[in-house]
């Protein structure tokens, strides 16, 4: 009874820590300017994500061993520096982003600007990392990103038309106000929040921090299959919303005021009330995951004692890294840039990042010296060849395309 | 030329003013939706600013742009005020009668000027 509990709460808790700042803005943004046709591109990401993250679970589980330990110890100091340094910098953004958006629902909540929440929330993010144990902080967070399911609840009490959602999904209607360049260009930034690679450092370094053997791949295996694809239908909702709200009134989505609108409409004021209370648990537990994981990447390539099971004092190192990371995202944000515009940078530059975090990955799960007998199958090894064409593909194109449409304007 | 952001920043004040009307959203919600309508106006100008008519034909399209743009940014700055019930304020009534003069304004102007991007 207590397996299948444990197994409930981490799916739970991968629904609700499923979707962050990125796939908030981004499918608010798909949903206001395409409708559903990019609909398509969750159910890639997702499918991509589940692959990444069940792989590096795997690896985890079996070997002991996280991600930054295995890329170094495979790419070797040079390329695997190369690859530290684009994968913190594209975690960093991400992480900026998330303290953003904390900011941003904060505001929604209180009338105060951002500005003056976003010491607070890095503060409290911090705070958090600190001193909170890893299962709680991690369940605490999902769980809470749960209320985001008030997006599906809002889409049902606004009455849209069903079978227009459906034939935008499935039959691409025409979208007169955009260029083919600007939906490629947006189907690759969803693509890029739904497999944002921190995602995956964070999965396989919490599986060594809650130090997962081979009896846990089944739980960690539903986790991922179920929680991620559930994930991926809040998703859908809140593309779904802004489709049926923000795209008839030709309202482009370039606030989280606009993402969250919906959904104020179709469940009122007491909807809203959840819907911003989902937003900042949503955005916390990912800001707890992206410093988190800028610890663990910059700390396990470097051979650095870290993980929240160790004391702080013991692992001074990797928590100094997040307390330098929250300090460059305070700083950046304290500029005055807009956190919508640096979310949208950081999903299509985790596009960019992806090939070099999910090469090596797909190279030891199919390697007995690190997982065993419990190598990719040939099914597993066809799907994912597949996949790594898809992420190579939109991390070329990726650059060009945001020259070309002025990043989607 | 800044026309769409225009459209997108006077949509968005309408559905801020008329949801906080309703009931559905909060006046804080409503505020920050319009004023961040404000800050977009500000870049659809700039845009309309940075653009340069090569011809009589495109300077008229840049003043009947330009003449939309700046009634968008006063609905938008109206509606803001109604919001805020100063004294003398404009209604929200009026406000979103006043924006929705502007969005067919805009919408009538885009329907004349050449595709969007």
């Amino acid at each position: 009874m207590k397996k299948y509990l444990a197994v409930a709460l981490g799916i739970l808790t991968a629904i609700g820590g499923f979707v962050d700042i990125g796939d908030l803005v981004t499918n608010a943004v798909v949903g206001s300017r395409f409708g559903m046709s990019l609909a398509w591109v969750v159910v890639v990401g997702v499918g991509g994500i589940c692959l990444f993250a069940q792989m590096s679970g795997r690896v985890a589980a079996i070997s002991g061993r996280a991600t930054f330990e295995i890329i170094r110890e495979r790419l070797g100091p040079r390329a695997g520096t190369a690859n530290l340094v684009a994968s913190v910098m594209i975690t960093v953004m991400t992480l900026t982003a998330e303290v953003g958006g904390i900011a941003l629902a904060l505001q929604l909540a209180s009338g105060v600007q951002p500005l003056l929440w976003i010491p607070v929330a890095a503060f409290a993010v911090w705070l958090v990392i600190w001193r909170v144990k890893f299962s709680i902080m991690e369940n605490v967070a999902g769980i809470l990103g749960l209320t985001l399911v008030v997006f599906g609840v809002a889409l049902f009490l606004l009455g849209p038309n069903w079978g227009d959602l459906r034939s935008q999904a499935l039959q691409q209607t025409s979208h007169p106000r955009e260029t083919p360049l600007t939906y490629w260009y947006y189907a690759i930034a969803l693509f890029g929040a739904a497999m944002t690679p921190y995602e995956v450092f964070f999965f396989s370094s919490g599986g060594v921090e809650e130090k997962w053997t081979e009896k846990d791949l089944v739980t960690s295996r539903a986790n991922v299959m179920v929680g991620f694809p559930l994930g991926g239908v809040l998703s859908l909702f809140i593309a779904g919303c802004a489709a049926t709200v923000l795209l008839p009134r030709g309202v482009d989505v370039d606030a989280l005021s606009q993402t969250v609108l919906p959904v104020a409409i179709g469940a009122g004021k007491l909807g809203l009330a959840i819907v911003i209370l989902g937003v900042v648990a949503a955005t916390f537990g990912a800001a707890l995951e992206t410093g988190l994981s800028a610890g663990y990447a910059l700390a396990q390539f470097n051979g650095w004692s870290w993980g929240k099971f160790r004391r702080p004092a013991e692992a001074a190192r990797f928590h100094l890294t997040i307390i330098v990371c929250l300090i460059i995202a305070v700083l950046v944000l304290l500029t005055g840039i807009d956190p919508i515009l640096v979310t949208e940078y950081s999903v299509v530059f985790s596009a960019v990042a992806l090939p070099l975090t999910y090469l090596p990955i797909l190279v030891v799960a199919n390697d007995p010296q690190y997982v065993g007998e419990h190598v990719n199958g040939r099914l597993l090894n066809a799907v994912s060849s597949v996949y790594l064409v898809i992420i190579l593909v939109a991390a070329v194109a990726a650059i060009p395309l945001m020259i070309l449409t002025k990043a989607g304007a | 030329m800044g026309v769409r952001e225009a459209q997108s920043a006077v949509g968005a004040a309408r559905i801020a003013l008329t949801s906080s009307e309703d009931g559905d959203a909060t006046r804080a919600l409503a505020e920050t939706m319009v004023d961040e309508a404000g800050v977009r106006m500000s870049s659809a100008s700039s845009q309309a600013s940075a653009f340069k008519p090569t011809d009589r034909r495109t300077t008229a399209q840049l003043e009947a742009v330009t003449q939309a743009l700046g009634d968008a940014d006063t609905a938008i700055r109206h509606a803001s005020e109604a919001l805020a019930g100063h004294p003398g304020a404009p209604s929200i009534h009026s406000a979103l009668d006043e924006l929705k003069q502007s969005a067919d304004d805009l919408d009538r102007l885009a329907g004349k000027l050449e595709p969007p991007r």
